[in-house]
């Protein structure tokens, strides 16, 4: 690892779909948000999605991995890795421990915020959708009428 | 009738076929702000309009059995020019059904392909069918007043209406769309075919008829409030200035952007994306925009002295003004940019600072391939950014003998830098470009994930390698560049090569579109 891209982890946090190629100290399971937060910090929301998905395989329950890859994939307009992120922390929220109500009523709230974009995100894609089947209708009804046309008048006397 | 007089319709067919070629080139351009002019646009409305000129070749076929074809000659005047006069003032609502507001780029593949198609079905058909319902009457009524065979009567009106096609292309392109505007060249069309239609539905000595008088109302009605209305100026941006150019819809935009000010040169505005971009000062631009890594080779150099830098694609001048102000001490600038539309330049020049002086040469009105010729030879750095249609790099300027040209120019050891809009460096257009690049220099090309955007800018040089992934020459101007996955080898022998000869550039941009998203996911 080169004396620059240390000075970069530092500065902006990590980055790297490759765990051989991260420094010593970002390499463990552990690391996973740090090295999500690097690659957000650093611009890279691809990256950064995959690096949050990667380490929910190892801690599926991981609120702040669920709450920043819900971020990343609305940011990104997935709305399927957005639903299974929003539902996913929801669930890690109510099976929080009580005993901090302010850290739980804070991420209750986070939960509430990640279920209503997600919910935005998924009626937009339904609209776009929507807007995608009227579009191929009107086309293959000018179509079809257009054909029939040219038949009909081809045929008249 | 005399044979004589069968020069009015001759003069008829021909108004109307340049009428015809009006609307078809401009119809482009009419849907352009909410789908582009992409190739997929174009084969959509010329195909629906090809379409409809059959219908309307049979459909005036069957009207020319009438027994007062100069009346039915006249209504199908009249009713293409209130089909046509409405285009502009229909076109906003008709494709805004198809296509809601900002919709992103990425998110627009099957809006792009489905909702030109359907708009231009809904728009275009009907004038387009009524216009050609004119040939064949013409052709009865050559025939008919001439008493000629029907073969010379037909070709005698194919005759003048292509002629009158060839002088509605020339003039759209060149007189009507420049000086006029979109409405008003519509709107002139309509006006032609409206005041034909009444000479010759008052030729036809009938009745006026109710149709006639309601398809004259609603030539006039259009007349008088059919405008074309582009989307609106994203929230928090306000409008400078517009025109429409030889090439595109063009217009300038003042905001914010990171606290600073901004201006946005954007064309065929429809899409989340500019093609140039100002802010008061010269230098680095914030975080997202893709001109800063154009700025990394000479400060990589180090040296002093003059940098020679040609941008092909120079827009308003974004590159210049970057480099103007992020050189390192003791480096001036000496630059030449081709443009390709001169409108583009003019805007330049009034709100972006564009120079046009001893050390900048602008090549205005030039292609970026042509252009190649007129820059000088042994440039420190060439930068290609050129786009078409929002979305496209020309395919005549991503090819292996441009890249060798490119080559040729350059110093040695001169740098060539690329903007590539693609989705990661497995993006179907990012890997092309690079390999082609890669071939055509002999060398290893360097691809950098720009931060914040969807943007790569590929780097190769002549007869040296650029740094290495990872290493810390890549970090020293922006440490983001220096993480791990932000850069990216492409090494000759890379595929696909992209030649004059076989060039699929236009299908792996649909693909790129199509697919970018699961490309984000790491699932190619």
């Amino acid at each position: 690892m080169a004396r620059g891209t240390v000075a970069a982890l530092a500065f902006v946090g990590l980055g790297s779909l490759q765990e051989t190629r991260w420094p010593e100290a970002f390499r463990s399971a552990d690391s996973s948000r740090a090295r999500v937060e690097a690659l957000y910090g650093a611009g890279d929301l691809p990256g950064a999605l995959q690096e949050a998905l990667a380490g929910l395989r190892a801690r599926p329950d991981d609120p702040v991995l669920l709450r920043r890859a819900g971020q990343l994939a609305l940011a990104l307009r997935l709305p399927d890795v957005a639903t299974r992120s929003a539902s996913a922390l929801r669930a890690a929220v109510a099976a929080m421990p009580s005993s901090d109500e302010a850290t739980r009523a804070w991420w209750t709230n986070e939960a509430t915020a990640l279920s209503r974009d997600t919910a935005d995100l998924e009626a937009r894609e339904r609209e776009l959708d929507s807007d995608v089947s009227r579009a191929r209708v009107v086309s293959l009804a000018g179509l079809a009428a257009v054909l029939a046309a040219l038949f009909a008048l081809a045929r008249g006397r | 009738m005399s044979g004589r007089s069968s020069a009015w319709v001759l003069a008829v067919a021909g108004l109307a076929g340049m009428c015809s070629m009006i609307l078809e080139l401009s119809a482009v351009r009419l849907i352009a702000p909410w789908f582009g002019t992409s190739s997929v646009v174009w084969t959509h409305v010329i195909g629906v309009v090809l379409l409809a000129l059959s219908a309307g070749y049979l459909l005036g076929a069957r009207l020319s059995r009438s027994t007062n074809p100069v009346r039915a000659l006249g209504l199908c005047l009249l009713g293409a020019a209130a089909a046509t006069g409405w285009l502009p003032g229909a076109t906003a609502p008709v494709a805004g059904w198809f296509r809601p507001a900002e919709v992103a780029l990425d998110e627009a593949a099957d809006l792009l392909r489905w909702g030109s198609l359907a708009s231009a079905f809904v728009l275009f058909l009907p004038p387009t069918l009524l216009l050609g319902c004119i040939a064949p009457l013409a052709t009865e009524l050559v025939q008919r007043s001439a008493e000629r065979t029907a073969g010379d009567a037909g070709g005698r009106v194919l005759a003048v209406s292509t002629l009158g096609s060839i002088v509605g292309t020339f003039a759209t392109t060149y007189v009507a769309l420049p000086a006029l505007g979109l409405s008003r060249t519509f709107l002139v069309a309509s006006g032609l075919l409206a005041v034909l239609g009444v000479l010759v539905v008052v030729r036809g000595r009938g009745a006026a008829g109710l149709g006639a008088v309601l398809l004259v109302a609603a030539s006039v009605g259009a007349l008088a409030v059919s405008r074309v209305r582009a989307p609106a100026v994203a929230a928090g941006w306000r409008l400078q200035d517009a025109a429409e150019s030889a090439y595109q819809s063009v217009r300038v935009v003042e905001g914010a952007d990171a606290g600073r000010a901004m201006r946005r040169l954007q064309v065929n505005e429809g899409f989340d994306s500019f093609q140039s971009v100002w802010q008061p000062e010269p230098g680095f631009l914030p975080d997202g925009y893709y001109y800063n890594v154009f700025a990394l080779p000479p400060i990589w150099a180090g040296r002093e002295g003059t940098w020679r830098l040609a941008v092909l694609g120079l827009g308003a001048g974004t590159t210049w003004r970057v480099l103007e102000g992020a050189l390192p001490q003791g480096m001036r600038l000496e630059a030449v940019g081709a443009e390709i539309d001169p409108t583009v330049v003019a805007f330049g020049a009034r709100w972006f600072d564009l120079p046009h002086d001893a050390t900048h040469r602008v090549l205005a009105g030039w292609d970026a391939r042509v252009a190649l010729d007129a820059i000088p030879q042994a440039c420190d750095q060439i930068v290609l950014d050129a786009y078409a249609n929002q979305m496209e790099i020309p395919a005549h300027l991503c090819t292996r003998e441009f890249f060798r040209g490119v080559r040729g120019r350059l110093a040695t050891g001169g740098w060539f830098t690329i903007n590539v809009g693609g989705f990661g460096f497995e993006d179907p257009v990012v890997r092309a470009v690079a390999a082609t690049a890669a071939d055509a220099f002999g060398r290893r090309v360097l691809a950098l994930r720009v931060p914040f955007s969807r943007n790569c800018v590929l780097c190769v040089r002549r007869d040296a390698d650029p740094p290495a992934p990872e290493s810390e020459e890549l970090g020293r101007t922006f440490s983001a560049l220096a993480l791990p996955g932000a850069a990216r080898w492409f090494d000759p022998g890379s595929t696909p090569v992209l030649t004059d000869d076989h060039n699929p550039i236009d299908a792996l941009q649909r693909r790129s579109v199509e697919e970018g998203r699961k490309l984000w996911l790491g699932a190619p």
